[in-house]
């Protein structure tokens, strides 16, 4: 935990939660409004009484004056579940782990604050499929265990979130929350698809966009054959400055790409320097997005 | 424009060879990226895994092909015709003595080697420089040479010998040179050597180097013990004022560990010689200075070596001579008796005459010097013709310094030998019979003898006896004095009366030499050398000898307006035009300079 989160970031996280912009259609009871119609207190829609509902939900006002039976139905407000998915695959290991360390510490923050508001939380490690997962219930208590879940990976594989979203709706068939997808977006499938996927299931999405000073200003000189690190692929080239002027554009040409892929789903996309401090993240500007308050 | 060493071109091998290392593909190093994705339209190198690769014609090629081709071009030296005209530049430098005066700062020998210098390099590329140096010998540095940076090195590089000057036969060297050449030009650089006119074959210009005159310098030296057995000696020295002031000079004499003896200040006017006498405790050899602010220090020290008398050892062999035996112990050092029996091929002890009194060994080898009385008959060195009757002296050689003082009219000898003398002996008193004196040297080893038995004479009563006996041996040890100082730049003969022998110079380092058979070595240092020559590897005899400028010619530093009559008229030699180019390697090495700047900003650019 000490290594993830310092004390006073988590003092400064305890008072945070996490905004919806859309309902998250169905979960057990909570804080949350839900797109199912429940038993809270405040009222959503009538339906006809058939056999088997509660007795206790018929609205006896309308019995009295049309005979009918109808059953009065209320907003179902359910506690927020968050689905976050941690890229843990090779690229995120590259250059002594700064990318998978600054998720790390993302996770956790965004963990901590679900676990704080007594939410639910899934948070799994994903590269080719899900590696790891933590599922926990709504009790502060838990958020240690969180923190040694987190704390204890090490990057393998290629990335590939069809396959990791799959892997996970094999088991549990459906998201019911918030999903949120740490990622340095490089990943070897056809992205598209998996963004289909997520969309189709209604929930929101928040895309974490990990970008590392290595790759703004790739650590290479002279001739050397550079060998991507999940595909093992090769390549030969010779470093100069106008080589790395090239890579600089085609950077910003699949930045703009993968922003577009998520915007036009009606996804959010927040691009994160790991070179800046977390609690700027945090504190600033997903505050200013809208994703935390 | 032409190529002054077309076959530099063959450097452009190279290029092929730059091309080769494009084919060529390179070793390199793995480097993990977390996505080749973004590269893939940037590395446009081909991955293949043969080692060589597709030739990709880029500037930085282009660019490093010309560069090679420049430098091989320039190695090559391009020249175009230029206005200056080729010469065949001869350049006599005096390095002898007189030219390391420092009335020019530092000397004249940097003088005229500045003045050497800018005369090659005021040359057009393709001249050919001569460079003869001239001290006692002629030396050829460089001989129709073109490169003229080395002949600009050689030159720096020389020194002032320290030995004396001989012009005239440098300008026979150079007149030869310059007569088989084109457009030849002999220059000569030299204070003249003293000289007012000299003689040459071919047209020579002179360089005049020095100003001045202000030099004193030591011109003899002489040191002696007046009489064998005194326990001092005289040191005579003669100083010469070549210049035209007086000068107050101060002689000073020190022994062979640097330590003063003696000293005396002199005035001497210009033009003078002034002589100056010591007496001294005898020692072997002193060191004589001349201490006075000159232009010249070369000739301000010698070694003066004491000329004797030294006593030798003897050896007689006789059956009996008691007269020899009393007249050598008044004056040798060690006299030894022996019975013409005792005789053995070698010397024993080393002894520097042999009395060989009625008998006549056979087999003498490198013998010390020898005193045959009343000869036998049959010996390497006379002729023994049979007996002679009673002889008085009828003749005495006045210049022999056997008979100096010597007054040998009133002796008589009964009988004796007849000797006849041939080409190695001389006869110095005759008497009636034949020779009664005769002396010579062979192989090294002086002789005399006296053809007749001492007791058949009066001669040992004669007063002159003991001084005939002191002249002989002044004779025999006068051998190894006969020379004792010299130049430098003289060679000096080693004898060949021993095995072998050791050669100290002053500097202290030693030289051997196993035959003494025609032995040379060379008086390069001033100072003194120390000879010791070994007999079955004892120390048979050692002698020392003084190198040093006296009394030469060497000392009088006053620059002469040398007059060089030339035989022949300027320019009688081979006048065909020499081409005379200009080199033009600076703008091609500038241009070379641009590229490798191109080339540098190419591969930053990533060309």
């Amino acid at each position: 935990m000490i290594d993830l989160l310092d004390k006073e970031l988590l003092s400064k996280l305890g008072s945070l939660r996490i905004i919806l912009d859309k309902p998250v259609k169905r979960h057990g009871q909570g804080e949350r409004r839900s797109v199912n119609k429940g038993s809270s207190l405040e009222f959503a829609d009538y339906r006809n009484y058939t056999k088997g509902d509660d007795p206790r939900l018929i609205d006896w006002n309308i019995y009295g004056r049309h005979n009918q039976l109808f059953l009065k139905l209320h907003e179902n407000e359910e506690d927020m579940a968050l689905y976050m998915f941690v890229d843990s695959s090779l690229s995120m290991g590259l250059n002594n782990s700064e990318k998978l360390n600054y998720a790390k510490k993302l996770a956790s923050a965004l963990g901590y604050i679900t676990v704080k508001n007594n939410e639910r939380l899934f948070t799994a490690y994903f590269s080719d499929r899900i590696r790891r997962s933590f599922r926990d219930s709504a009790q502060a208590q838990k958020t240690l265990g969180l923190f040694k879940f987190l704390s204890a990976v090490e990057p393998e594989g290629d990335s590939n979130l069809l396959a990791s979203l799959n892997s996970y709706l094999k088991v549990q068939k459906r998201f019911n929350g918030l999903i949120a997808l740490i990622s340095d977006g490089f990943f070897q499938d056809d992205i598209s698809k998996a963004l289909n996927l997520l969309g189709s299931m209604n929930c929101p999405v928040i895309f974490f966009h990990l970008i590392s000073p290595s790759d703004i200003e790739p650590p290479l000189e002279g001739s050397i054959r550079i060998v991507d690190i999940e595909t093992r692929e090769k390549k030969e080239i010779t470093i100069n400055r106008a080589i790395i002027g090239q890579y600089n554009e085609e950077l910003e040409s699949w930045l703009t790409i993968r922003k577009q892929q998520f915007e036009s789903r009606g996804m959010k996309y927040v691009k994160v320097m790991t070179d800046k401090p977390l609690e700027e993240l945090l504190l600033k500007k997903l505050r200013s997005k809208g994703i935390l308050a | 424009m032409t190529l002054l060493s077309p076959l530099s071109l063959l450097s452009l091998f190279f290029v092929p060879l730059l091309i080769l290392l494009y084919l060529l593909k390179i070793r390199r190093t793995d480097v993990f990226v977390p996505s080749i994705d973004l590269w893939q339209k940037i590395a446009r190198d081909v991955q293949v895994q043969k080692p060589w690769q597709r030739l990709i014609v880029s500037l930085l090629l282009l660019l490093q092909i010309a560069i090679l081709a420049l430098f091989s071009i320039m190695i090559a030296k391009p020249a175009i015709y230029g206005n200056k005209a080729a010469k065949n530049m001869i350049l006599i430098i005096d390095t002898s003595a007189s030219m390391a005066a420092s009335d020019i700062a530092p000397s004249r020998l940097e003088y005229a080697k500045k003045k050497a210098i800018e005369i090659v390099k005021g040359l057009t590329g393709n001249s050919k420089v001569t460079i003869i140096t001239c001290s006692n010998k002629t030396n050829i540095l460089s001989l129709s040479s073109s490169e003229h940076s080395e002949i600009i090195d050689s030159i720096r590089r020389l020194t002032p010998n320290g030995f004396s000057t001989d012009l005239a036969n440098a300008m026979v060297v150079a007149g030869g040179i310059a007569r088989s050449a084109n457009k030849a030009e002999i220059v000569l650089l030299s204070d003249g050597g003293g000289q007012a006119q000299l003689d040459a074959d071919y047209p020579v210009e002179f360089v005049k180097v020095g100003k001045e005159s202000d030099n004193l310098s030591i011109k003899s030296v002489d040191y002696k013990t007046p009489r064998a057995g005194s326990r001092q000696s005289e040191l005579f020295v003669s100083v010469a004022n070549n210049w035209g002031g007086n000068k107050n000079p101060l002689i000073a004499v020190y022994d062979k560990n640097g330590k003063l003896i003696d000293a005396k200040e002199i005035s001497i006017g210009g033009g003078r010689i002034k002589n100056v006498n010591f007496l001294l405790d005898r020692t072997e050899e002193v060191s004589v200075r001349l201490q006075v602010n000159d232009r010249m220090k070369e000739d301000n020290e010698i070694w003066a070596l004491n000329k004797g008398s030294k006593k030798p050892k003897v050896t007689i062999y006789t059956n009996k001579n008691l007269f020899l035996e009393q007249v050598f112990r008044l004056f040798a050092a060690e006299v030894k008796v022996l019975k013409p029996s005792d005789w053995k091929e070698q010397n024993p002890d080393s002894s520097e005459i042999l009395v060989l009194d009625g008998f006549t060994p056979s087999g003498i080898k490198k013998a010390a010097n020898l005193l045959f009385i009343n000869p036998p008959a049959g010996n390497e060195f006379f002729n023994v013709n049979g007996n002679a009757g009673a002889s008085k002296v009828v003749n005495s050689d006045p210049a022999s310094p056997l008979t100096a003082n010597v007054d040998l009219s009133n002796v008589n000898i009964l009988k004796g030998k007849k000797i006849t003398v041939g080409d190695m002996t001389d006869s110095v008193v005759e008497g009636n019979a034949g020779p009664l004196v005769a002396a010579g040297e062979n192989n090294g080893s002086k002789f005399v003898v006296l053809p007749f038995d001492l007791y058949d004479s009066d001669f040992p009563l004669n007063y002159s006896f003991p001084i005939f006996i002191a002249n002989i041996i002044d004779h025999f040890m006068k051998a190894g004095e006969e020379q004792t100082s010299y130049m430098p730049g003289e060679i000096y003969k080693l004898q060949a009366t021993a095995d072998r022998a050791s050669v100290k110079d002053p500097s202290g380092d030693r030289q051997d030499f196993g035959s003494l058979e025609s032995a040379y070595f060379d008086l390069n240092k001033h100072g003194l050398y120390e000879i010791a020559y070994y007999q079955n590897d004892k120390v048979a005899k050692s002698e020392k000898i003084s190198v040093g400028l006296v009394n030469s010619s060497e000392s009088n530093i006053t620059p002469t307006d040398l007059r060089i009559v030339s035989k022949s008229p300027k320019g009688s030699s081979t006048n065909n035009t020499m081409n005379s180019f200009e080199e033009i390697w600076k703008p091609l090495a500038a241009l070379a300079l641009a590229l490798v700047l191109a080339e540098w900003i190419a591969y930053l650019r990533g060309a």
